[in-house]
């Protein structure tokens, strides 16, 4: 029964968290409200997902058909462990849910290897590498980012990180812990201006047509909604609140950091690859060792 | 735990024999480093096994376990480095053709 | 949980387990042995799991998953056929030049012209080990076994290209294989021999917690000397990865 309850949470978030992700994104980076447009997109959608794809004759057929259901499923696996508000679900309690959340984003890369490289195209591989270059680099400043959230929880469970968050929240006294967070998001979940895998020139999604390219791009965006919910967990309170529910909170909160991402992706131009990787390696990695270094300090201090 | 440990310890037995096997029949150098990573994961399973029915109250058994996954970690990223170099001198990573050293 | 589930994830599991190792020695594509791997490892993880050492488990696909898309990308780097196209998968029509790497691949493109007007127009069959092994019907190869592969007069199902041995496997398969063989089952009559004691109960614990508590009370030294052992690694493959 427990099982059953997990993986109807994780798929309903997963479905109703890509949808709003989608729509707050479209939303802001074409800057239309209208309902109609809303519509449209719904029906594009099932319209794609409909569309099967036999895939051409020179695929590697394991690796291009598996992308799509790995990139969903790991999605959808890393969504079990963020909690929505305080109901008490095995998922959320997990004892070792943020380094799980951590360690279940790389499925998605390897999805995203296995759509490029299975592709067999050119412009496919030169996007699958960018992947994986863009994973390896901002997986440590994005892990050094959440041990400074997990040091103030003192565990590492999703609801641990909410319930610690009683007086203040982590991001305000964490600010350099928050925006490394953020930044490495970028890289990590490859949205504007990190997504050079999703680029003309070095697609990973090339030769993918109707469901499959459907479902790694819903996969994508639920990717982003995880990780922007997961900062608002462990740096913004998560369904902590004054007035207003618990959920609802979660929902503003991921919604406020969905926005600033969504804004920051339609203001920069897209970074090339060298870009990222000197980012991540000279700049983020030494900050985020200094933020730990820092907090450690902080909580030394306060004890 | 209605699985019995000789179960535990026989997949590991399994996998060990074929990691066994790849180390010594592969001519990719990586593959040969890949089989290599098999057989250290068959002792983690064997040690986290043996953590669990033996002395599960003990952490010392995964503090055992994270060394074993040290050490492959470094083992494959200074491998790599050394493949990387010899394949810059040789042109080619295939370890029956690499197998005298030269210069 | 109860023993039938335990007991059928316990063999799900292993099952992924072995057969993910051995898929990654037989397939002939770089990357699906990567990805192959990979489950294996996660599989194992899996096993972690069921013996209720979560941290190691996430440790391990953490560490497993990103090294094995590292070496998928050494793997593409470095080898002759990282796609596979011994398997009939066939190289993209922009020729070699996307596998990232050597010159050989440019001399392998000029070269390919030269092959293809060797090979007549008859199916012949050819053993991927020894590629002077011909036959006109499909069969098995009389030094090695091995089933025999049709030579379509392009590189596909030839193990030669151009002079360049292309075997995953050296001359030496079969005594390895014994010995493997003979490791494992040695290995396995240990393991089925021994009468081996019943689990004890487990309290519930925060393997987090813990495991952070001893390696910086109890097992300092070890948590130093992995520490050490790590910085050394890291900068002696930055050294030796150095271009000169």
């Amino acid at each position: 029964m427990n099982v059953l309850t997990n993986a109807a949470y994780a798929l309903l978030l997963f479905a109703i968290g890509t949808f709003l992700t989608a729509t707050l994104d479209t939303a802001i980076r074409e800057r239309v409200w209208h309902p109609k447009r809303l519509v449209q997109n719904i029906s594009q959608l099932v319209d794609a997902l409909l569309r099967s794809d036999p895939g051409h004759k020179r695929i590697d057929r394991v690796l291009f058909f598996g992308a799509a259901p790995l990139a969903v499923a790991a999605v959808s696996v890393a969504l079990l462990v963020v909690p929505v508000g305080n109901w008490g679900l095995a998922g959320p309690s997990l004892k070792v849910g943020v380094f799980f959340y951590l360690v279940v984003l790389d499925f998605l890369a390897v999805a995203l290897l296995m759509a490029g490289w299975g592709a067999n195209h050119k412009f496919g591989t030169e996007g699958a590498f960018a992947v994986v270059a863009q994973l390896v680099s901002y997986v440590v400043p994005l892990g050094f980012a959440v041990t400074g959230a997990v040091m103030a929880a003192q565990s590492l469970a999703a609801t641990a990180a909410v319930q610690a968050q009683k007086g203040l929240w982590f991001g305000l006294w964490q600010p350099l812990g928050l925006a490394i967070y953020l930044v490495a998001t970028f890289g990590q979940t490859f949205r504007p201006p990190a997504d050079l895998p999703l680029s003309e020139d070095s697609n990973v999604l090339i030769e993918h047509h109707g469901a499959g390219e459907a479902l790694l791009r819903i996969a994508l965006y639920g990717i982003w909604f995880s990780a922007a919910a997961m900062g608002a967990t462990l740096f913004l309170g998560g369904w902590r609140g004054p007035w207003l529910p618990g959920p609802l909170w979660f929902v503003v909160k991921t919604a406020a950091l969905l926005a600033l991402m969504s804004w920051a992706g339609k203001r920069y131009r897209r970074l090339t690859l060298k870009q990222m990787l000197r980012g991540a390696w000279l700049i983020l990695i030494p900050a985020s060792i200094v933020n730990v270094i820092i907090v450690g300090l902080i909580l030394m201090v306060k004890r | 735990m209605s699985v019995p440990l000789a179960a535990y310890l026989a997949v590991s037995a399994v996998l060990f024999g074929i990691g066994v096997f790849g180390v010594l029949s592969q001519r990719g150098a990586v593959m040969v480093l890949m089989s290599a990573e098999v057989i250290l994961n068959a002792a983690m399973l064997n040690t986290i096994a043996f953590w669990r029915y033996r002395a599960p109250n003990d952490f010392a058994g995964q503090i055992f376990a994270l060394v074993i996954l040290t050490i492959a970690a470094v083992e494959m990223a200074v491998g790599l480095a050394v493949m990387v170099m010899i394949y810059r001198r040789r042109k080619m990573q295939m370890v029956d053709k690499i197998a005298e050293l030269r210069g | 949980m109860s023993p039938a589930v335990e007991w059928t994830l316990f063999l799900l599991l292993a099952t992924g387990a072995i057969a993910g190792a051995y898929r990654m020695l037989r397939t002939m594509s770089m990357v699906r042995a990567g990805i192959f791997l990979m489950g294996s490892f996660c599989s194992i993880a899996g096993l972690f799991l069921l013996l209720s050492a979560d941290l190691i488990a996430a440790m391990q696909i953490m560490m497993y998953v990103g090294g094995m898309l590292v070496m998928i990308v050494f793997m593409v780097m470095m080898s002759p056929d990282p796609g596979g196209s011994m398997m009939g998968i066939a190289p993209p029509e922009e020729e070699m030049d996307m596998q990232r790497g050597s010159k050989q691949h440019h001399d392998m493109q000029g070269d390919r012209m030269n092959q293809s007007h060797e090979s007549a127009d008859e199916k012949q069959y050819t053993c991927p080990m020894h590629p002077d092994v011909r036959s006109d019907s499909p069969g098995k190869c009389p030094r090695c076994g091995m089933k025999l592969q049709p030579t379509s007069g392009a590189e596909h199902g030839v193990m030669e290209m151009q002079g360049m041995d292309m075997a995953m496997t050296h001359e030496f398969t079969r005594p390895a294989a014994i010995i493997g063989f003979i490791a494992g089952a040695v290995l396995l009559a240990a393991v089925l021999s021994f009468d081996w004691p019943s689990a004890p109960g487990l309290a519930n614990f925060d393997s987090g917690l813990i495991v952070g508590k001893e390696l910086l009370s109890r097992y300092m030294i070890a948590f130093e000397a992995a520490a050490i052992l790590i910085i050394t690694g890291m900068v002696g493959a930055v050294i030796l990865g150095r271009r000169e």
